[in-house]
């Protein structure tokens, strides 16, 4: 997990999303992957204030999974 | 599909990481406190903490995250017990830490009881195929036929050998859950590494197969990838799996190659080629699979290297490999 943004730096999800993707519907997972393309774009721009408008810290679309390095 | 007990979660990790199933095994006893004056020791509030069964514990390099998301389910409870299914070292990577840092006795499979007090890593497979396990110790094991009781459910303790000769499954009939651990995946299951080694692998697994279907669970939990309601489809993906190795028996051993590549990808994100085939090719499940396929092993490393890259899951660099996953 990277100490600034609170993301896993291999899949860029929250620990909320890693701990709760096992549980969550198709739905809520394609919900994270759109918040996960969104991170991305931001972290690409570099802009950290923008992580935090894109959802980081929020937990209303719960967790993730798949791959964390 | 029907939902998961309240008292049970589903940690599903990746293909380096196994999968975890945290239970609930009490819930706070809030109403001891109700009729008591005075502050509560420590001990006696740390017996109204709910304790929590952990399954599985994941590979050694994501031990800290492992850590992090129980912690997150269990905020101020406490992790009484950690189960492995069985010994591989993507299984049983976090025990050491989560010992250590919890408290947790440790439960594993009879049969591996005392490879793991000797801490023998041939026997428990960690030098046989280059991986990684931190080295803790077991307080207790479960064998077949066993039964205990988590989440408010009681568990059958089953055998499933076949791509673990020791491995163990849980059954809950109560609501028809399954742990299946690597003996059944939506897709397929864990190589047969009995097989690679000169024992029986194939008929023990169809057996476990057959067994599962006897079960007849409702909902699997399993050791990669995410849980599944439909057992009749992925019981009928792992025969004809399991069909497809004993026509070609090639397939088992060259899978098990590429995999053990791959799992090294994903554990060491980048490697020197020549360096890990020279590594590797001391390894004895990779002699005795090369011994198997009557190929030299450095050839079969290179060329596992080379259809790893055809399907996008290593991006070669010159001398090097560099882990990537197929889009």
């Amino acid at each position: 997990m990277d100490g600034t943004s609170k993301l896993c730096e291999g899949c860029l999800r929250t620990l909320d999303e890693i701990a709760s993707w096992g549980g969550m519907s198709e739905q809520e997972k394609r919900a994270v992957c759109d918040q996960i393309v969104r991170r991305k774009k931001a972290l690409e721009l570099g802009a950290s204030d923008a992580i935090s408008e894109v959802g980081i810290g929020t937990t209303n679309c719960t967790p993730s999974g798949t791959r964390e390095h | 599909m029907k939902p998961l007990p309240e008292s049970i979660r589903f940690i599903e990790r990746d293909w380096l990481s196994c999968n975890q199933v945290l239970m609930c095994d009490s819930r706070p006893a809030i109403w001891q406190t109700q009729y008591r004056f005075g502050p509560l020791s420590r001990e006696a509030q740390s017996q109204l903490l709910p304790s929590y069964t952990l399954i599985d514990s994941g590979y050694s390099k994501h031990q800290a995250l492992t850590l992090q998301v129980v912690k997150h389910w269990i905020g101020q409870g406490r992790l009484s017990r950690l189960i492995n299914t069985h010994l591989h070292s993507d299984h049983c990577g976090g025990n050491a830490l989560l010992s250590l840092s919890t408290g947790c006795e440790i439960v594993v499979p009879q049969a591996s009881f005392a490879d793991v007090q000797a801490w023998n890593t041939e026997g428990l497979s960690y030098a046989g195929t280059g991986q990684h396990c931190p080295r803790f110790s077991a307080d207790r094991a479960l064998k077949p036929g066993d039964a205990f009781n988590s989440g408010g459910l009681q568990w059958q303790v089953h055998a499933a050998p076949g791509h673990d000769a020791k491995s163990l499954i849980f059954f809950a009939p109560q609501e028809g859950l399954l742990i299946s651990a690597d003996a059944l995946w939506e897709n397929g299951f864990g190589i047969l590494f009995p097989e690679l080694v000169g024992d029986s692998g194939m008929a023990e697994q169809e057996a476990v197969l057959d067994l599962i279907e006897a079960l007849d669970p409702g909902l699997v939990l399993p050791g990669h990838g995410g849980m599944f309601t439909d057992v009749s489809a992925a019981l009928s993906r792992a025969r004809s799996r399991l069909r497809a190795f004993r026509e070609k028996p090639d397939r088992n051993p060259r899978n098990a190659i590429k995999a053990l590549v791959k799992f090294a990808l994903l554990d060491l994100e980048k490697l020197h080629i020549e360096s890990f085939i020279e590594t590797q090719a001391k390894t004895s499940i990779n002699i005795a699979s090369a011994k198997l396929l009557g190929e030299p092993l450095p050839a079969l490393l290179r060329n596992a290297f080379v259809e790893l890259s055809r399907i996008g899951a290593v991006r070669l660099e010159g001398e090097y490999a560099l882990n990537a996953e197929p889009h």
